[in-house]
């Protein structure tokens, strides 16, 4: 999940880190309400859940009030790098005297907690760090130790940074790497962090990501993160599904992402195209079959769809029952290839063979079950 | 010996009196596997499928002489589950459990190889061997006991493969199910080595899939082998940026294509299956060339 920036900035606030004055806005008017309580004139920016957003034009610059109010009419309800903006946050102008870039990341790759640092700062530290690999230092813990202050102040020490702002910068990081571990974050990264004319450090950006399997035990987080949820993506929530909607017509329901998607694979190498991508997960039952089917069903432009299922535990004869008591709403003649192997499978096959509309394939071969689809469908 | 699991391996479930660990074990032990006990804080006392439950696994080690661990608990504590199993010195850890949190796995990891473990997982189908047992959720009925070893990191896509391979008469020596975490405990280059080194193994069955750079890491140590490999890797119809499920499967910034995942394999020597279907023929003409 990526956190919405103003949400974000809230969040570093409360662990005491300073972020600009200014506030989120729906609406011009909005955006005018809050640029009148700035103290120095604004910067606008899109909400959007992407980085390189100063690049494509999601931020602007303004001088006076009714600047912030054109930047608002530019921003709000238009696209920015493929996103609709249906927010944007106004923020005071910094006096800054110098950019730093931070992150902390959950590192996949290696296993352990990476804080990165650059004092070069500025937007493009993706290019930079590919051209000028010493400019962008990397501090590495081992996950699940706290990193203690003296040992960020050695590090800085270490990598040359001794002036005014290093206490204050060790304080800082030590504080985004707490903020990170508290929230289940995949990716903390403040650019700029900046140095302002008054000697402080303050968050200008924060891009916070977290990971979904984290929102488990952050409350407030699940809560944002089901707000920022379509009609779908809500449904396939509360059934306990991964659903992803794609460009195509062809229905599917897998159990298990990796059989999802060879069957996307399957179905591309056929001529077919994916209406979406739905996983079941490990907890097949009735009514979770009955949701999910009704679910990839519901556009009318699916011409048909394929099931492919396979129940190590799950009693797939569940798994039938949830497809019988879908079809008997789902309108149209619209044909259901079936594959279900696993436990009960014959008395899955048995309870499915009348349904005119769903075909059964009884070998364990995907190939076959897409052939079947594509000899109906096309 | 075969791979990681054998006739001297005395496992304990943790989780046992769950909804999942309940029915696992009733399978575990159908299919052979010499489980001794099981674990849930609170439940000692109990017996599932005629095992002791204990409320810690001191207890299991003690009394049972518990060697090894497969993990039922929910997500959020199976940390707990892991480091109990770690700190009472087993050495064979496997963790079926899904979502938990990529940090929580990351711990797990970084303290099972401060303690010299093998933890297979999480969110796996975990270790199957025919004719010794199964310690995860492999279904049996797929299998056939052979010298085909496979790895994978998704559970059904890889039961569709070892379908396939018993259809063609493709036995197994033993599969191996990594899980679909960007973060998992082992990797698919730890269990290439055990294959490698197995005598009983012949030729290697890789199941990869986009997102991370398993497969990138597992093509260096391929170079190196002597055994035929086989690979499959599934979504390249994905488009990037989209997270399908399997966390880990996501294609950032360019990196964890498939296309990509797909040349390093083939410059390391592995034959790519384009479909399930085609891995037997690939696999028994690799053989033949031996």
């Amino acid at each position: 999940m990526i956190v919405p920036e103003d949400y974000a900035k809230q969040l570093l606030a409360r662990y005491g880190l300073a972020t600009p004055p200014g506030g989120a806005a729906r609406t011009p008017d909005e955006a005018v309400t809050v640029a009148e309580t700035l103290g120095r004139m604004g910067v606008v920016k899109a909400l959007i859940p992407s980085g390189g957003r100063g690049k494509a034009g999601g931020v602007k610059v303004c001088s006076c009030v009714d600047q912030v109010r054109e930047a608002a009419q530019l921003l709000l309800g238009h696209d920015v790098l493929g996103c609709p903006v249906e927010r944007v946050l106004v923020e005071q102008v910094m006096p800054v005297a110098q950019e730093i870039y931070t992150c902390v990341v959950a590192n996949a790759h290696t296993g352990t907690v990476d804080l990165l640092l650059s004092l070069a700062g500025g937007v493009d530290i993706e290019a930079m760090s590919q051209t000028d690999e010493a400019a962008l230092q990397r501090l590495v813990v081992e996950p699940g130790d706290v990193l203690p202050l003296h040992r960020v102040r050695r590090w800085l020490s270490q990598i040359g940074v001794e002036d005014g702002c290093a206490a204050e910068l060790a304080h800082v990081l030590v504080t985004l790497y707490r903020v990170a571990a508290d929230l289940d974050a995949m990716l903390l990264e403040i650019n700029p962090l900046a140095l302002v004319d008054s000697g402080s450090l303050v968050a200008l950006d924060c891009k916070l990501e977290v990971d979904d399997n984290g929102l488990l035990r952050q409350p407030e987080l699940l809560r944002l993160y089901q707000s920022g949820l379509g009609p779908r993506e809500l449904r396939a929530w509360e059934l306990g599904v991964s659903f992803v909607p794609l460009d195509g017509d062809i229905g599917v329901i897998t159990s298990g992402a990796g059989l999802g998607m060879a069957t996307l694979d399957l179905l591309q190498r056929a001529g077919l195209s994916a209406a979406n991508f739905l996983d079941t997960g490990g907890g097949i039952s009735e009514a979770l079959v009955k949701g999910a089917l009704e679910l990839v069903m519901e556009p009318p432009e699916v011409k048909g769809a394929i099931i492919n299922l396979y129940g190590g535990i799950n009693r797939m004869l569940e798994a039938a029952r949830g497809i019988v008591a879908a079809l008997q709403h789902i309108e149209g003649d619209r044909p259901v290839v079936v594959k279900i192997l696993g436990n009960q499978q014959e008395e899955a096959w048995a309870m499915l063979e009348p349904e005119p509309n769903v075909h059964v394939i009884d070998v364990i071969q995907t190939e076959t079950a897409v052939a079947r689809l594509a000899a109906l469908v096309m | 010996m075969s791979v990681l699991l054998h006739e001297e391996t005395r496992a304990v479930v943790q989780g046992i009196t769950g909804r999942v660990g309940r029915a696992q074990t009733h399978w575990m032990l159908k299919s052979g596997t010499r489980l001794v006990a099981g674990v849930t804080p609170g439940r000692g006392g109990q017996e599932v499928e005629g095992l002791p439950v204990y409320d810690r696994v001191r207890e299991a080690v003690d009394r049972e002489k518990a060697n090894a661990s497969v993990i039922f608990v929910p997500a959020l504590f199976a940390r707990e589950a892991a480091f109990e199993a770690l700190d009472t010195g087993l050495r064979l850890i496997v963790i079926i459990t899904e979502h938990i949190p990529m940090r929580d796995t990351m711990e797990i990891r970084s303290r099972g190889r401060l303690a010299g473990a093998t933890i297979i997982g999480p969110n796996c189908p975990g270790i199957f061997v025919p004719d010794v047992g199964k310690l995860g959720i492999m279904p049996a009925s797929i299998f056939r006991k052979g010298d085909i070893g496979l790895v994978g990191r998704s559970a059904t896509l890889s039961y569709e493969v070892i379908g396939n391979l018993t259809d063609a008469g493709l036995g197994q020596t033993a599969a191996v199910g990594i899980g679909g975490d960007p973060v998992v405990c082992t990797e698919f280059t730890d269990v290439l080595q055990l294959f490698e080194a197995d005598p009983a193994t012949q030729g290697i069955v890789l199941v990869g899939e986009i997102g991370g750079s398993a497969e990138e890491r597992a093509a260096e140590y391929i170079s190196t082998m002597r055994k035929p490999v086989v690979a499959l890797i599934a979504g390249r119809a994905v488009p990037p940026g989209r997270c399908f499920g399997h966390a880990g499967a996501i294609i950032r910034s360019g990196s964890g294509g498939a296309a990509q995942k797909i040349d390093v394999l083939r410059e390391a020597g592995v034959a790519i299956a384009d479909t399930p279907a085609e891995i037997p023929s690939l696999l028994k003409g690799r053989l033949a060339d031996e």
